[in-house]
């Protein structure tokens, strides 16, 4: 599982010449998230043992656990869009 | 738009190069136009491992170019997190997929074939040529 992402970059060029970089420290949100996904981990974790004790084991810890991997696959996207007189580029670090 | 994007999408408008000139002479316009362009990937013929990125370009004749990198391992964990679906929220998706004319079951997507759907991508490549010159390129590297 890799690590969430760091950094949103984005740069916006006009053809006027005029240059836009947006740097978004994403990383100050890793607290937040952290909580969030120890909730979730934990009412994931009472759901499956309570469906466990019913006779019908889910995964559901497995699922959120999951939902994590794929923010931490997101490192490494980028989007570059080229329009008239204007180009947009959006790297997640 | 700069002077030589215009020059190409002028020549492809007169007739004087055909669209998948136009579109090889932007895309070797877009390589060296920004320092953030998505690198290239190595020479697909000679290349060994599995594919990492999955990269999608669009050349419009209308001057807007799009270019996305994926990272295959995003792709990886969302088929991975089909397979955790609840059989109940599975069963509508699978009903609504085959409306569509798609009878795919994911509940039945195990590791193993993922990983081999994922090997399998570096042969893919799909390539798409509009009538008015639009280009789309799928492929991955």
């Amino acid at each position: 599982m890799n690590a969430p992402p760091v950094v949103v970059d984005v740069r916006v060029a006009e053809a006027a010449g005029r240059k836009v970089h947006l740097w978004l420290p994403v990383f100050v949100l890793w607290p937040l998230l952290l909580l969030v996904g120890g909730l979730a981990i934990a009412a994931a974790v009472l759901v499956d043992a309570a469906l466990f004790a019913m006779g019908r084991p889910y995964r559901f810890t497995a699922l959120v656990l999951g939902c994590f991997d794929a923010v931490g696959e997101a490192r490494g996207t980028q989007v570059l869009i080229d329009s008239k007189g204007r180009s947009v580029d959006v790297t997640v670090r | 738009m700069s002077e030589d994007r215009a020059r190409i999408l002028s020549l492809i408008a007169e007739g004087k190069i055909t669209a998948e000139e136009g579109s090889r002479l932007l895309d070797a316009l877009e390589t060296h136009r920004t320092q953030a362009a998505p690198a290239e990937p190595p020479a697909r013929s000679g290349s060994t491992g599995a594919p990492k990125f999955m990269y999608v370009k669009v050349v419009s004749t209308k001057g807007d170019n799009v270019n996305v990198k994926i990272p295959l391992g995003l792709v990886r964990a969302g088929l991975k997190l089909t397979s955790l679906i609840p059989p109940q929220a599975m069963e509508q998706i699978n009903t609504q997929m085959a409306a569509s004319g798609m009878s795919i079951d994911f509940a039945n997507l195990k590791q193993e074939d993922i990983e081999e759907l994922i090997e399998s991508l570096r042969e893919m490549e799909v390539n798409v040529d509009s009538k008015n010159g639009d280009n789309v390129r799928v492929y991955c590297a």
